[in-house]
């Protein structure tokens, strides 16, 4: 018998008897909507922290005191100049830059009678390679300017619009005016970067600081200060920053005489453990989909079990006027089929929407992907085919004689 | 328990043959292997030259469907079919193409005298006109033998008649027809009647002999 004509009789069966076949699909439709709408939020989840993780960098790695108390800040085991000496060469690192930030400053507005607080960052050469900011005009803080101690910034696009009202290369070589505690000093602009902080999409921008890059001598000339915020760096191979980390926190134990004194984390491992965590929810949830769609199976089983024996007569007559036992089977098993994968397909609906809902009320985005709606049809026709086969059999080995007398 | 023994019997290409007998008989066994439903324990069928008792219970199923036409005391159509599709079914099992089996369908129950009720479901038609249409069913493959078993069983007297009158008809054309009943004047209209009793054949006689006996 032609494939299309099975087919086309076991729609006519299944659709015979609506609410049966609605009743049996109910435990496919449960299990594969919990599936599409756990993988699609769970998809959805996944790229706003893929996302994340482009912003921060990959392989990026910070090293500061475990303790960030202004008591340790202060004493003999702080981290300095030094510490980066010995620690740039290190194998596996690529680029490392010393850093120290401080919100201890003002900058002038173009207003004279307004300033902003200034969050200044001193940096190492190496800094403009680990961040990697967008560089709108001019260029970065070099290792000259480093080593001469230069008053040179390199400012936002944000803050060149605050301060000399607009942004363009003719800001490069104009001069800002940064107020600490030791009165106003002079810094020349030496490059404006493009703006990727929150600041810049803010409708609050104006409260935020203005970010403002110097080199590292400067900035611990400016704040009177030989330690450092922290060393950042980026690591060579960045699947493998485990490793890195503990030989940076054994160097600097040893050097400082200290234990577990020291942090050297991957920006990136907050994320990581979040990604796990999705991923254990996302395959706790798809057990539990999984059980369902079990417990579907055997309740198509069992519906085509009593369609079985329902039409035994009719399965006399056919094999009565030539049906082959594989002609029987497969009418079965297509039947099996058709009502798990259109479960499926309405599983597939239900899940899109109520991983829209859902992730509508979680404030998630959701993504339906290809590959998971492949994955529901196979799953669904998988279990007609495995929950299907058993019936059929039963059906295609019926004894003609028997079937055809009974009533 | 033996349902038969000792039974020989040689049906010729065209011949209309009843079988008789009451029940327990042996008679329905007898169709059941002559159906190629049932295979005799011991001796040989051989049907249009292939040796049944010998074939493989696989390929029995593709025997019925090319030289075997089934017309049952309850017809035995499928009840969510149309006459043209319950037609359609023996062809659809020998695999033919979909315009060749609308066709031939359409032939069969032009025979039958249904053209005008192909597209009527069993149940909206009366017990005669459902039999005509399980008769187009078995001619339908141009099968070798057309068993009917008891086909006239169910039905009022008009429709017994319009039945016998198409087996009559067909036989006339050549087909060949071996035909259960109990029914002495339905089997009054065949070539031949061979009747069982007790696993056994006590007479195989021309219908006129029979006949003849009976009226004495």
């Amino acid at each position: 018998m032609p494939i299309g004509e099975n087919i086309k009789s076991a729609f006519k069966n299944v659709l015979s008897n609506k609410m049966r076949t609605f009743l049996t699909m109910l435990g496919i439709i449960i299990g594969i909507a919990s599936v599409i709408a756990i993988f699609s939020i769970g998809n959805g989840s996944q790229a706003e922290i893929e996302e994340q993780f482009d912003s921060l960098g990959v392989g990026r790695m910070t090293i500061s005191l475990r303790n960030n108390s202004p008591r340790q800040m202060f004493s003999s085991n702080a981290l300095t100049l030094d510490d980066y000496e010995l620690l740039k060469d290190t194998e596996g690192v690529k680029y490392m830059s010393p850093t120290y930030s401080s919100s201890n400053c003002y900058v002038k507005l173009l207003d004279p009678k307004e300033t902003n607080t200034a969050s200044i960052t001193g940096v190492g050469a190496d800094y403009y390679d680990i961040m990697s900011p967008t560089l709108l005009y001019g260029s970065y803080i070099s290792q000259t300017q480093i080593d001469e101690k230069s008053k040179v910034a390199v400012i936002t696009n944000t803050t060149a619009n605050k301060v000399f009202g607009y942004c363009s290369n003719a800001v490069i070589g104009e001069k800002i005016s940064l107020k600490s505690w030791k009165g106003s000093q002079k810094y020349t602009v030496i490059g404006i970067v493009k703006d990727e902080s929150e600041a810049a999409s803010s409708q609050y921008a104006d409260e935020y600081p203005e970010s403002i890059v110097i080199p590292i001598s400067t900035a611990q000339r400016l704040f009177n200060q030989k330690n450092l915020t922290n060393i950042t760096l980026t690591a060579e191979y960045p699947d493998n920053t485990d490793e890195l980390s503990e030989r940076i926190i054994a160097i600097l134990d040893e050097e400082h005489n200290t234990s577990e004194m020291y942090n050297c984390e991957s920006t990136t491992a907050q994320l990581e453990a979040m990604n796990e965590v999705t991923g254990t929810v996302t395959l706790l949830i798809s057990g539990v989909a999984a059980i369902s769609l079990i417990v579907g199976g055997i309740g198509v089983m069992n519906i085509m079990m009593v369609t079985v024996t329902e039409r035994t007569r009719e399965i006399g007559i056919r094999k009565s006027i030539g049906a082959k036992n594989s002609d029987i089977m497969l009418q079965f098993v297509i039947e099996a089929i058709i009502l798990t994968s259109l479960g499926g397909l309405l599983g597939i609906a239900f899940g899109w929407a109520a991983g829209l809902i859902a992730g509508h009320i979680l404030g998630m985005s959701s993504v339906v992907s290809v590959s998971s709606v492949i994955l529901a049809v196979a799953i669904s026709s998988a279990i007609g085919i495995i929950f299907g086969v058993y019936p059929a059999r039963k059906a295609a080995l019926l004894d003609p004689i028997e079937a055809l007398r009974y009533e | 328990m033996v349902a038969l023994r000792e039974v020989d019997l040689w049906v010729d290409k065209g011949e209309f043959v009843s079988i008789m007998g009451s029940s327990g008989s042996g008679k329905s066994t007898m169709m059941n292997i002559l159906g190629c439903l049932d295979k005799p324990t011991e001796g040989t069928y051989i049907l249009d030259g292939i040796d049944i008792s010998k074939t493989p219970d696989k390929m029995l199923s593709e025997i019925r469907n090319k030289k075997i036409g089934f017309v049952f005391q309850s017809f035995n159509l499928l009840p969510k079919l149309t006459a043209l599709e319950n037609v359609e079914l023996p062809m659809l099992y020998a695999g033919a193409p979909a315009a060749e089996r609308h066709k031939r369908a359409k032939e069969a129950l032009n025979i039958v005298g249904l053209s005008d009720r192909i597209k009527h479901k069993p149940n909206e038609m009366s017990g005669g006109q459902r039999q005509r249409v399980a008769i187009a069913r078995a001619l339908v493959n141009n099968p070798a033998i057309i068993l009917a078993d008891e086909p006239t069983g169910n039905l009022d007297s008009k429709s017994t008649f319009e039945i016998i009158d198409i087996f009559k008809r067909l036989n006339e054309e050549g087909s060949t027809i071996v035909m259960v009943t109990h029914e002495p004047d339905v089997a009054a209209h065949t070539k031949r009647i061979v009747t069982f009793k007790d696993g056994r054949t006590i007479s195989d006689r021309p219908v006129e002999e029979e006949f003849k006996d009976v009226n004495v």
